[in-house]
């Protein structure tokens, strides 16, 4: 017999147009960054966005197995996204499947364009993403998790890349759309995955599945980046409480 | 070893490219949003329940879509199901390898599968045998034939054109040897689709937005973004890939560029639609 489908609330706004977990269109939910949990990692980081909770483990640059996928003029990055059986409500298989190659894919374009691959001819730098527990958004959360645990890796980078997503629901443009809030519309709502690259000012990963006009393209671009710098500001932060001097010697 | 796969393009080539670029026309005398000849037929699937072959330029893409009776999702009883797979056949391409399905051709499907899958496009309750019981599955498969470039546009076309010609079989119940099958009763119905997803896809080279790159194109860009919209000209769904990346306005001018390329698109499949049904 089938279980029963989780119930969904009536409204996804309240009276006062705020959100059902209070937050405002422009708003975040809670997002903790914290790099260097992993021992053994070359670097790692830990991302808490929402109730999503996402690691991220980075090797390299190093010997690139299976040696076939080497390349002599330069190096590869590989990423490799997955969730864990117990991370969603019913429990996923632990085969991986097609989602989550596409996404592997994604979030892999997302980063190549801030590191400098050219220099490490014939390596790979691999990182490693485990979706502890997911809703909604893991795939921006993902890239900003990858994004740290290679800063935290100590390579040069030409910035930082953040992950944050953008969505329409009820005919609302909402920053950060959580697993409820895009669950809401029953495949109805629009979301938009992206990531940008704050200080360049561009966007190396952009997905959407929805419904919109150009004109609404262009606002939620623009609510997506500001988002962005939020997300952004985090990602330093956590980066500055690992590396930071100020407690040196005392 | 390396050079049997992946197709190395020499700078003299790339950089006659981009000249031309800087110039506003390509290769072939095309503008920078100027589609290579864009040809939709029936091709060679006799025994599916709908097909399509489409050529842009030298580029072919087969889509067959085939059926198969299984239970329904739990959360929607009585909806059939609809799935995308995408097979880049060796013959297509020396960058093409036989074996399981890589992250391109997962991607590619994914991205088909999107863009016919939203704005409830196909009543799935059209699918529907046996509510809680018994569905139809539709499988939309998508057979690279050809690779010339511009991959996902001809795939999307050839997908929304042959779920057009889809014409599903009437099923009634019979009991044979006290076993019970759904047969089919020799009449059809189509889905009635009433709407004409397309997509559009940018290549990004040197700064220069172009749509429908033959191969070496292609291989130059360095990103590219696929637009998916609907026959009201919205947007229902994006892909950006590369490892290059855009800006802002870069990626608004080439939405609107989309709206404004997309009827043409939409125009192609009618006219096969309607060469299907004769009407």
């Amino acid at each position: 017999m089938p279980l029963l489908p989780e119930s969904l609330p009536e409204t996804i706004f309240k009276d006062d147009g705020t959100r059902l977990d209070g937050r405002k269109f422009n708003e975040l939910r809670d997002l903790h960054i914290e790099v260097g949990v992993l021992k053994n990692a070359d670097g790692s980081a830990l991302v808490c966005h929402g109730k999503n909770r996402i690691i991220a483990g980075a090797y390299g640059p190093r010997e690139v197995h299976p040696r076939h996928l080497a390349k002599s003029d330069t190096g590869i990055l590989q990423i490799s996204y997955r969730m864990a059986t117990f991370s969603v409500g019913e429990r996923k298989s632990p085969v991986p499947g097609r989602r989550e190659k596409e996404i592997s894919m994604v979030v892999g374009k997302a980063i190549e364009p801030v590191l400098f691959l050219e220099q490490y001819p014939n390596t790979t730098i691999d990182v490693f993403i485990t979706v502890l527990t997911a809703d909604g958004g893991t795939r921006c959360a993902s890239v900003t998790a990858a994004a740290c645990a290679i800063a935290d890796m100590g390579i040069p980078m030409k910035d930082l890349v953040a992950g944050v997503a953008v969505g329409k629901i009820a005919n609302r443009i909402i920053l950060d759309v959580s697993d409820k809030e895009d669950k809401w519309e029953k495949g109805g709502a629009t979301d938009m995955p992206v990531a940008v690259m704050v200080n360049q000012k561009q966007y190396s990963l952009l997905q959407l599945d929805g419904s919109i006009t150009v004109e609404q393209f262009e606002e939620m671009l623009d609510l997506v980046f500001e988002g962005g710098k939020l997300v952004y500001e985090k990602q330093k932060e956590a980066l500055r409480r690992k590396y930071s001097t100020e407690d040196v010697g005392r | 070893m390396d050079l049997s796969i992946s197709k190395k393009i020499s700078s003299l080539e790339r950089d006659y490219i981009l000249d031309l670029l800087e110039k506003g026309t390509r290769v072939d005398g095309r503008g920078l949003l100027e589609y290579r000849e864009i040809k939709i037929d029936a091709g060679h699937i006799l025994k599916s329940e709908g097909s399509a072959r489409v050529f842009i330029g030298d580029t072919e893409i087969d889509v067959g879509v085939k059926y198969d009776l299984g239970t329904p999702y739990p959360d929607s009883p009585d909806e059939g199901v609809i799935t995308c797979m995408a097979e880049f056949v060796p013959s297509a391409s020396p960058m093409f390898e036989s074996g399981p399905p890589r992250e391109d051709a997962i991607e590619l499907a994914r991205v088909v599968d999107r863009g016919i899958r939203h704005s409830n496009l196909i009543d799935k309750k059209k699918l529907c045998v046996v509510p809680g019981k018994e569905v139809f599955i539709l499988f939309v498969d998508i057979y690279y034939m050809d690779h010339n470039g511009n991959g996902i546009d001809t795939a999307s076309l050839a997908a929304i054109s042959a779920l057009k010609s889809v014409q599903l079989p009437k099923l009634e119940q019979k009991v044979i040897n006290e076993q019970t099958f759904q047969a089919p009763t020799g009449e059809t119905y189509p889905l009635d689709i009433d709407d004409y997803p397309v997509t559009i896809t940018f290549s990004k080279i040197d700064n220069h937005m172009i749509v429908d790159p033959n191969l070496i194109e292609e291989l130059i860009a360095e990103a590219r973004v696929s637009f998916c919209l609907n026959k009201n000209g919205q947007i229902t769904s994006i892909q950006k890939n590369g490892k290059g990346t855009f800006s802002a306005e870069e990626l608004v001018k080439a939405a609107k560029n989309a709206r404004d390329l997309a009827p043409m698109l939409q125009q192609k499949v009618k006219e096969y639609t309607r060469d299907l049904t004769g009407m």
